[in-house]
């Protein structure tokens, strides 16, 4: 295949061949695809993602360089995902937090962390934003942000805002291969395969063993936020993992995530 | 019984707004955070079901120290078929609600679906 497309480039770069470009095209659309699911949990249509990667394929195709000897695919997929992120950059995903939001966000992580151990209980908001020397709203606008933000955020919890941090969802594909079959087999449910083990775990622990949140990062060892936050992120990546399923099988599913 | 209406289109970009208004009313209630959070899993579960819709609604009613918070309507009877399509080994919207809040209903009103979630005041350490 991969002589064909070294055929197919030359015809189009050297001899103007517009029709082995759109053969091209066509041939790594499913690349495409494949690359585009990877990020429709953060709130895009996959069919939009799909469309934006396709720039990112047709820009590959027409700077590839026949004479440097790699293969398409190669140059292709760093283009697709980059045409992916730069839409989400230019977006701007009116969750550009604001730095004084953030601080508060942090802030709050750890006063939680504090009036849980002090209370014995999780705090409520008035106690939250008594503790921080805040208002209410601000508490709560605080929260919002933070939950917004890692929504679409591409790091596990780092709090940053650069989009061109490593996304470990890039890693996935190569992941797959290496899942095992628990005792429940929650991971063979529709979905589960786009979580990584420890988001899995989490989801395992507060699902099916009903531990609360708090109960859950005792036992991994994190913030009960950081865990509310990666279950909120683990239900949407399951959910666009499942909708894009059902894009590409209408007739395939029995249960929605 | 204090109660807040809020209709917003169902796309994502609004369904924070539903999260700023349930959250005031978990403030003047006691909610705890953790319940709060729970909360938003459920309404984000239900929210989530409306995308594309022209229009949702979410009405929340305080009762001693109950929350409720009403939502839809979703298309006739989609709801309700979809909690009894639940899988045992999914986290389908039955398993979510079951997990997150304090109890759930489905409601035929108005031609369509209305799910109806109930939590609890200070049942954060409970889930």
């Amino acid at each position: 295949m991969a002589s064909d497309d070294q055929l197919l480039l030359k015809r189009y770069h050297e001899q103007g061949d517009v029709s082995a470009r759109e053969k091209l095209i066509e041939h790594y659309m499913p690349l495409v695809r494949s690359l585009a699911r990877r990020y429709s949990y953060r709130g895009e249509q996959l069919e939009d993602l799909v469309q934006i990667g396709a720039i990112g394929l047709i820009k590959a195709i027409d700077r590839f360089d026949v004479s440097r000897g790699v293969e398409l695919t190669t140059y292709a997929t760093p283009n697709i995902i980059g045409e992916i992120k730069r839409h989400f950059r230019d977006k701007g995903w009116s969750v550009r937090v604001p730095r004084g939001l953030q601080e508060l966000n942090v802030q709050l992580a750890r006063l939680i962390e504090q009036l849980t151990v002090q209370l014995g209980r999780s705090p409520t908001i008035p106690e939250l934003a008594e503790a921080a020397g805040v208002e209410e709203e601000e508490v709560l606008e605080a929260l919002e942000s933070g939950r917004a933000y890692s929504s679409v955020s591409l790091s596990t919890g780092g709090g940053g805002d650069d989009d061109d941090e490593l996304d470990p969802l890039e890693s996935l594909g190569e992941e797959e291969h290496e899942y095992q079959v628990s005792e429940d087999r929650v991971v063979l449910e529709p979905g589960f395969k786009v979580l990584d083990e420890r988001e899995r775990m989490i989801l395992h622990l507060r699902f099916f063993k009903g531990l609360t949140q708090s109960q859950i990062a005792q036992q991994i060892g994190i913030s009960q936020m950081h865990v509310s936050r990666l279950i909120r992120r683990s239900l949407e990546k399951i959910r666009a993992e499942i909708a894009a399923d059902e894009a590409e099988q209408p007739q395939g599913r029995v249960a929605r995530g | 019984m204090t109660e807040i209406r809020l209709t917003i289109p169902g796309e994502r970009e609004y369904f924070g707004v539903a999260h700023l208004v349930l959250g005031g009313l978990a403030s003047r209630h006691s909610l705890t955070i953790e319940s709060f959070e729970d909360l938003l899993l459920a309404l984000d579960g239900l929210l989530d079901r409306t995308r594309g819709a022209p229009a949702v609604t979410l009405s929340v009613h305080v009762d001693g120290d109950e929350i409720q918070a009403d939502v839809g309507p979703f298309a006739a009877g989609s709801v309700s078929d979809e909690l009894e399509r639940e899988t045992e080994n999914g986290i389908g919207l039955r398993r979510l609600l079951d997990t997150v809040v304090d109890e759930f209903s489905v409601a035929d009103r108005e031609g369509g679906d209305w799910v109806r979630l109930t939590k609890t005041a200070r049942s954060g350490g409970a889930g």
